[in-house]
C-alpha cells in the first residue's frame, strides 16, 4: 500500500502532458501490430518482383552464365534464381523474356527437401506443329483415328500418351507374388520405376560414386504413389570424396523400406548423380523403368565390363534411339534380330519397330537407350503399370507424330516482343518447398549440354505473387 | 556532462527509447520464429535507425535515481516466463537436431534463469553495500 502511494504521488506531480506523450509512444507498436496483422492475415495481396536481369546477379552458379550489356545468357543448363514468398502465398504467375535457339525451355519451382523441381514448360518450338490438334486445354490429339473426347483420352487402354504435366492414369491390376528380385546390370543417371507392391517396399541397393566431377554425389530416391503423391524420400549418401578422384571409389548399400502399402503400381525415382547404382534388390518380381535407361556396366567405368540384356514392348509402331557420349561406347545394337548401330557419339541412332516384345542386347554397354514404353531387366519382370503407356516427350514433332497418340502439356501462353519470347506461367505455391521463406526456381534446358555451343539470353523475370486473406475468397 | 534533455523532457526520451527497443526487440524474435511475417513487409533496418538515434539521446540525457527494491516474487515469476519462453524459441528452432535439440533448449532455458537471477541478485548486493558504505 505504501508502495502504491508513492507511486501515486509521484505521477500527480507530473505535468499532464508528460502522462500524454508517455501514453502516445505505445501508438506506435500498436500501429505496427496492426498492420503486420492486417497484411499477414486479413487482406489478400499480390507480390510484385521485378527482376532487371542485366543490373544484378540475380542467377546463379556464375560458372553457368555470362553477363552481356543488358541480359545474361544461360550458357549452361540449370541456371537458379529465388524468389522471396509470403507466409500463405497460393500462387505464383512469372513472365520470362528471353530470346535463343528454337529449343525446349523448362521452369522449375522446388517442391521437396530434397533436389527436386516440378517442371513447367515456358517455350516448345514443337507447339507450332500442333495447331488444330487442341482439343482441350493443353490436351492434343495427335492420332486422328482415336476420340476427340477430352474426358475419354485417359480411358482409352493401350495408347501412348507423351505428357509434361503428371496425369492420374488407371493401374493394372496384377496377382502380386513376393519374389526376391535383383537387377545387377549397373546404371548411370536419373532413372523412374514403376513397381508392383502389396503391403511393403523393401530395396537394397548398391551405389558406387564416380568423382568425375567436383561436389558430393549424394543418390536420393522418391517412393510416390502412382497419382504422384510423394509417400518417402531417402538419400544415400556421398563416398566423402568430393575433389575429382577417377580411381575405383568404394561401394556404398543403402536400405529403403516402407509398410502399409496397399496393393498397387508405386513409382520409384532416382536422381542423378555423379555415379554408378551398381544393384538393386526388390522384393517385387515386378519392376519396369519408364522412358530411359542408362546401361553403365562399360570399362570407360570402374567397373567390369559384361553384356547387358533389357527388354521393352510398344502397343504400335515406336521409335528406339541409342546414344552414347564416348567412342567406348560405339557398338552395334542387338534388338531381336535387328542390328542398330552406333558409330558415332553424342547423336542418337534411331530405328522404328513395329508392335511387339523386343530383346536388346548390347555388349560394351555406355549407351543411352529411349522409348516410349518401359524397359524391364528380364522378360518375366516386365509389366505395363497402367492400361496406357505415358511417357515423357521428346521435343521433336517427326518423334511425336510417330509414337504418340495424344500429348498433353501445361498451358503457357507465349507473345513476340521486339526478337524476344515472352512466356508467362502459373505455379500453385501450396506444395512448394520455402527456405527461409524462398522458394528456388530453376532454368532448364535439356537440350543444352556442356558440348552445346548454343545459349539463351533472359532480358528479366517479372514475378506476381498473390496472397489470399485467412477469409479466404477469389482473387 | 551536459544533458540533451532534463527532468520531464529526458523521462519522456528514456520511455521513447524503450518501447522502440521492445518493440524492435519483439519483431526481430516474431521474425526469428516465423521468417518473413515481418521483413516481407517492413524493413526493420529503419527501425533499428530509430531505436539507435533514440538510445544515443537517452545516453545523453539526465537519468533519475532509482530507488534500489528486493528482488521480489513477481521478478522471479519473470525470470522463469522468460526462460520458458527461451526454451520454447530454441527448441523450436532446432528441432530438426532431433534428440540434441531437447539437450540444447533445455541447457539454454536453465542457463537464461540462472544468469537473469545471478544478475538480479547481484545488481541487489551491489546497492546494498553501496548504502552500507555511505552510512
Amino acid at each position: 500500500m505504501k508502495k502504491n502511494k508513492e507511486y501515486k504521488k509521484s505521477e500527480i506531480g507530473k505535468p499532464k502532458h508528460v502522462t500524454y506523450v508517455k501514453a502516445l509512444t505505445f501508438i506506435i507498436p500498436a500501429l505496427i501490430v496492426l498492420y503486420l496483422v492486417n497484411v499477414n492475415f486479413l487482406i489478400p495481396r499480390e507480390f510484385n518482383y521485378f527482376y532487371d536481369i542485366g543490373e544484378k546477379d540475380y542467377l546463379s552458379p556464375a560458372s553457368r552464365i555470362s553477363v552481356s550489356k543488358d541480359s545474361v545468357n544461360l550458357t549452361s543448363n540449370l541456371v537458379y534464381f529465388n524468389i522471396p514468398v509470403p507466409r500463405n502465398s497460393e500462387t505464383l504467375d512469372i513472365q520470362v523474356k528471353f530470346k535463343g535457339p528454337e529449343t525446349l525451355v523448362k521452369l522449375g519451382a522446388r517442391d521437396r527437401e530434397e533436389w527436386h523441381y516440378f517442371w513447367k514448360t515456358i517455350y516448345n518450338p514443337s507447339l507450332e506443329f500442333l495447331e488444330g490438334k487442341e482439343i482441350s486445354s493443353g490436351i492434343y490429339r495427335i492420332n486422328d483415328a482415336l476420340s476427340d473426347n477430352p474426358n475419354e483420352f485417359l480411358n482409352q487402354e493401350g495408347i501412348v500418351i507423351g505428357s509434361t504435366i503428371p496425369l492420374s492414369p488407371i493401374s493394372t491390376e496384377l496377382n502380386y507374388t513376393e519374389s526376391k528380385f535383383t537387377i545387377n546390370t549397373s546404371l548411370r543417371g536419373s532413372h523412374v520405376f514403376y513397381l508392383y507392391l502389396k503391403d511393403s517396399l523393401r530395396l537394397n541397393l548398391k551405389k558406387q560414386d564416380l568423382n568425375w566431377y567436383n561436389g558430393s554425389d549424394e543418390l536420393t530416391a522418391t517412393l510416390s504413389n502412382s497419382s504422384g503423391d510423394l509417400i518417402q524420400a531417402i538419400t544415400f549418401p556421398d563416398d566423402g570424396i568430393v575433389a575429382i578422384d577417377k580411381s575405383r571409389a568404394r561401394i556404398i548399400e543403402g536400405i529403403m523400406i516402407q509398410q502399409n502399402l496397399t496393393e498397387g503400381v508405386y513409382k520409384l525415382e532416382f536422381s542423378d548423380f555423379d555415379g554408378l547404382i551398381r544393384q538393386f534388390d526388390f522384393n517385387t518380381g515386378k519392376v519396369v523403368v519408364v522412358d530411359k535407361v542408362y546401361l553403365a556396366d562399360s570399362d570407360i567405368f570402374p567397373v567390369e565390363q559384361k553384356p547387358s540384356k533389357i527388354y521393352t514392348s510398344f502397343s504400335r509402331n515406336s521409335e528406339l534411339s541409342a546414344k552414347t557420349w564416348h567412342t567406348q561406347g560405339l557398338q552395334e545394337l542387338k534388338i531381336e534380330n535387328k542390328i542398330l548401330r552406333i558409330d558415332e557419339i553424342t547423336n542418337a541412332s534411331t530405328i522404328v519397330l513395329a508392335k511387339g516384345t523386343y530383346e536388346i542386347s548390347s555388349e560394351k554397354n555406355d549407351i543411352i537407350i529411349e522409348v516410349p514404353s518401359y524397359f524391364s531387366f528380364t522378360q518375366e519382370s516386365y509389366f505395363e503399370p497402367f492400361i496406357n503407356k505415358i511417357v515423357s516427350v521428346n521435343n521433336d514433332p517427326e518423334w511425336i507424330e510417330s509414337n504418340l497418340d495424344y500429348l498433353v502439356l501445361e498451358p503457357v501462353s507465349i507473345r513476340k516482343e521486339d526478337g524476344w519470347n515472352v512466356a508467362s506461367v502459373s505455379f500453385s505455391l501450396k506444395d512448394k518447398y520455402l527456405k527461409n521463406n524462398e522458394l528456388s526456381m530453376v532454368f532448364n534446358i535439356p537440350e543444352m549440354t556442356e558440348e552445346s555451343e548454343f545459349q539463351i539470353s533472359v532480358d528479366w523475370i517479372n514475378t506476381t505473387i498473390y496472397k489470399p486473406s485467412i477469409f479466404g475468397g477469389e482473387r | 556532462m551536459k544533458h540533451l534533455f532534463k527532468k520531464h523532457n529526458a523521462e519522456i526520451v528514456n520511455h521513447f527509447f524503450q518501447v522502440l527497443l521492445v518493440t524492435y526487440l519483439a519483431l526481430l524474435l516474431l521474425e526469428q520464429v516465423f521468417p518473413g511475417v515481418v521483413s516481407i513487409y517492413l524493413n526493420l533496418n529503419w527501425l533499428l535507425i530509430v531505436v539507435i538515434i533514440a538510445g544515443v539521446l537517452d545516453v545523453f540525457s539526465e537519468h533519475e535515481i532509482r530507488e534500489n527494491k528486493k528482488p521480489g516474487r513477481k521478478d522471479y515469476l519473470f525470470i522463469m516466463a522468460l526462460g520458458i519462453l527461451g526454451f520454447l524459441i530454441i527448441k523450436y528452432k532446432t528441432q530438426e537436431l532431433g534428440w540434441l535439440s531437447w539437450i540444447i533448449s533445455i541447457i539454454a532455458g536453465i542457463l537464461i534463469i540462472l544468469l537473469s537471477i545471478l544478475v538480479l541478485e547481484d545488481e541487489n548486493d551491489e546497492e546494498n553495500t553501496k548504502s552500507k558504505l555511505k552510512k
